[in-house]
C-alpha cells in the first residue's frame, strides 16, 4: 500500500510537462481558437515547435512542399491534429527511459498511447461524435498514471506476478490491491499537477471505469477511451505484463451503440493508420521481453 | 530451453495481417503479441517447408475491398490462401502439420465482442469443411502470445510474459 503522500511526491518529482502544451491544451475545446492563436502559443517553446514542424513534415501526412511555421501546419493538417502532435511532443519529452513495473520502455508506452489515440478518435467518430475532437488527445494522455505507478509496481513486482498468474485478475484490480490506487486516480493527479484541462484529467482518471465519470462528456469520453484501450490490447499495440487481464465493460460497449461486428469493421479501416501513427510519434511495439524458463 | 536463436538463424517477421512460406530450411518465422488475433502455422515435414498466417478478423463478408487488398487480415481469405501459397510449392494437404495459436480475450469481454472466440470459430469452421486436421492448439485465455516456426525443423515456440513452451 502506498500513501497519498508517497505518490503526491512521486507526481511532484516527475519532469515538467512543456508550459507552451499545457496553455494550448487549454483551448482544447474553444471553438474560437485560430492558427494564429496555435502560433502564439507555442512561438516561445523553440524545441517544442521544432518537434511538431518535424511530426507535421513526416512522410505520415504525405508528400508536398514542408511546412515551416506551426501556423502553416494548422493551415495544411487542421486544429485537432496539431493539438495531438504538440500533445505527443510534449509526452515524449517527460517519459522515463523504461518503466519497470510495466515491462515496457519509452517506445512500447508512446505506441501504446498512439494507438489509443487514433483507435479513440475512430470509435469516437463512428459511436459518439460529441467527443471526436478530443478523443485524439485524451487517448495519448489516457495512460499518464503509469509513469508514476510503474516505480511502486516494480517494487512489489513478485506478488504482482503471483497475483496476475494464479488469480486472472485484472492488472488495474492488482494495482488496487497492492498500492491501493491505480494508473487511473494517479493519471488525474499528474493531470492536476501539469495544469491539463478538466477533461483530460477525468479521461485519465475513468478510462478503465467510464461508468464512474461524474459528468456526462467525460462519461462518453472515458467510454470511448475504453473500447479503444481494449482494441489495442487484442490487437497487439500494447506489450505490457499484464497481457490481456484487463476488463472490457459490456455495458460501456453497449452505451456507444455498438453493434456485433462493429468494432471489427473500426480495426479493419484503422489498424493501418494506428502502425503508423505509431511508427510516426516515435513508438514501437517491441516483442514481449522473454520470460526466462528453466 | 533457450530463447536465444542461433547465430546461422534468419529470422523473417510475420506482420498482424500477413502471412509468408518458405522454403529456407535456416528459417525462423516469427510473429509478435497475437492478442485476439490468430496465427496458422503450417509445416511440411518432408519438404522442410513452413509457412504462417497472422489472421485479425473472423470474417471479410462486410468489408470485401480490404480482402481484396490484405487478405491475410481474415480467416475466410486469409487460411486458403496460405495452404494455396503451400500448394504452390509442392505441398499436399495430408502431409501437412497444421498447428494453431492465440485466439485470447479480455476479461469480461461480452460473447459478440469476443474477437478472439470469433476468430477460433469462423477457423474451426474453414478447416472442417476443407478437412484440415488440426495437430495442436494453444488457444484462448487472458494471453497475449508470440509465436514461432522454425522451417527447418518444424519446432513451434510459443510465449508470453510469463512462459514459454514448445508446441
Ligand atoms: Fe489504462
Ligand atoms: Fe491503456
Amino acid at each position: 500500500m502506498i500513501t497519498a503522500e508517497e505518490v503526491a511526491v512521486e507526481v511532484d518529482r516527475l519532469p515538467v510537462f512543456p508550459a507552451s502544451v499545457a496553455a494550448l491544451l487549454k483551448r482544447l475545446r474553444d471553438p474560437e481558437v485560430t492558427a494564429r492563436d496555435v502560433e502564439a502559443i507555442l512561438r516561445p517553446d523553440a524545441l517544442l515547435t521544432a518537434r511538431v514542424l518535424k511530426l507535421a513534415n513526416s512522410s505520415y501526412y504525405g508528400a508536398g512542399s514542408p511546412v515551416a511555421t506551426v501556423k502553416d501546419a494548422v493551415v495544411r493538417l487542421g486544429l485537432q491534429t496539431l493539438f495531438g502532435l504538440a500533445t505527443s511532443s510534449g509526452l515524449a519529452q517527460v517519459l522515463p527511459k523504461r518503466l519497470a513495473g510495466y515491462g515496457i520502455d519509452a517506445q512500447a508506452f508512446m505506441g501504446h498511447s498512439a494507438a489509443v489515440a487514433v483507435f479513440a478518435e475512430q470509435v469516437g467518430r463512428r459511436y459518439a461524435p460529441e467527443v471526436e475532437k478530443v478523443a485524439f488527445t485524451a487517448g495519448l494522455l489516457h495512460d499518464l498514471g503509469k509513469l508514476v505507478i510503474s516505480a511502486f509496481l516494480d517494487r512489489q513486482s513478485a506478488a504482482l506476478r503471483v497475483k496476475l498468474e494464479s488469480e486472472e485478475m485484472a492488472l488495474l484490480d492488482v494495482e488496487r490491491e497492492l498500492l491501493g490506487t491505480d494508473h487511473g486516480e494517479v493519471g488525474a493527479r499528474i493531470c492536476e499537477r501539469w495544469r491539463l484541462p478538466q477533461l483530460i484529467a477525468r479521461a485519465a482518471a475513468f478510462h478503465h471505469q467510464p461508468a464512474l465519470a461524474p459528468d456526462a462528456e467525460s462519461r462518453r469520453l472515458c467510454a470511448v477511451l475504453h473500447v479503444a484501450d481494449a482494441l489495442t490490447h487484442v490487437f497487439g499495440f500494447s506489450t505490457d505484463v499484464g497481457e490481456l487481464q484487463r476488463r472490457l465493460e459490456p455495458e460501456v460497449v453497449a452505451s456507444l451503440g455498438i453493434a456485433p461486428g462493429g468494432l471489427e469493421l473500426v480495426v479493419a479501416e484503422s489498424v493501418a493508420q494506428a502502425q503508423a501513427m505509431v511508427a510516426m510519434m516515435g513508438g514501437e511495439l517491441p516483442a514481449p521481453k522473454l520470460a526466462v524458463v528453466a | 530451453m533457450s530463447a536465444q536463436p542461433a547465430a546461422t538463424e534468419k529470422r523473417q517477421v510475420v506482420g498482424i495481417g500477413e502471412l509468408c512460406v518458405s522454403d529456407q530450411a535456416d528459417t525462423v518465422l516469427i510473429t509478435y503479441a497475437l492478442g485476439s488475433c490468430v496465427a496458422v502455422v503450417v509445416h511440411d515435414p518432408k519438404r522442410r517447408v513452413g509457412g504462417l498466417l497472422h489472421y485479425m478478423l473472423p470474417q471479410s463478408k462486410a468489408m470485401p475491398e480490404k480482402a481484396v487488398a490484405q487478405p491475410g487480415m481474415f480467416a475466410d481469405t486469409g487460411v486458403p490462401m496460405l495452404f494455396h501459397r503451400l500448394y504452390a510449392v509442392g505441398c499436399h494437404k495430408r502431409e501437412l502439420v497444421v498447428k494453431v495459436v492465440g485466439g485470447g480475450h479480455l476479461l469480461g469481454a461480452a460473447d459478440a465482442f469476443d474477437i478472439g472466440h470469433r476468430n477460433l470459430e469462423v477457423l474451426d469452421k474453414v478447416f472442417a469443411r476443407s478437412g484440415v486436421f488440426v495437430a495442436a492448439r494453444d488457444v484462448g485465455g487472458a494471453v497475449s502470445r508470440t509465436v514461432e516456426l522454425n522451417v527447418g525443423t518444424g519446432r513451434v515456440t510459443v510465449r508470453s510474459h510469463r512462459k514459454e513452451h514448445v508446441l
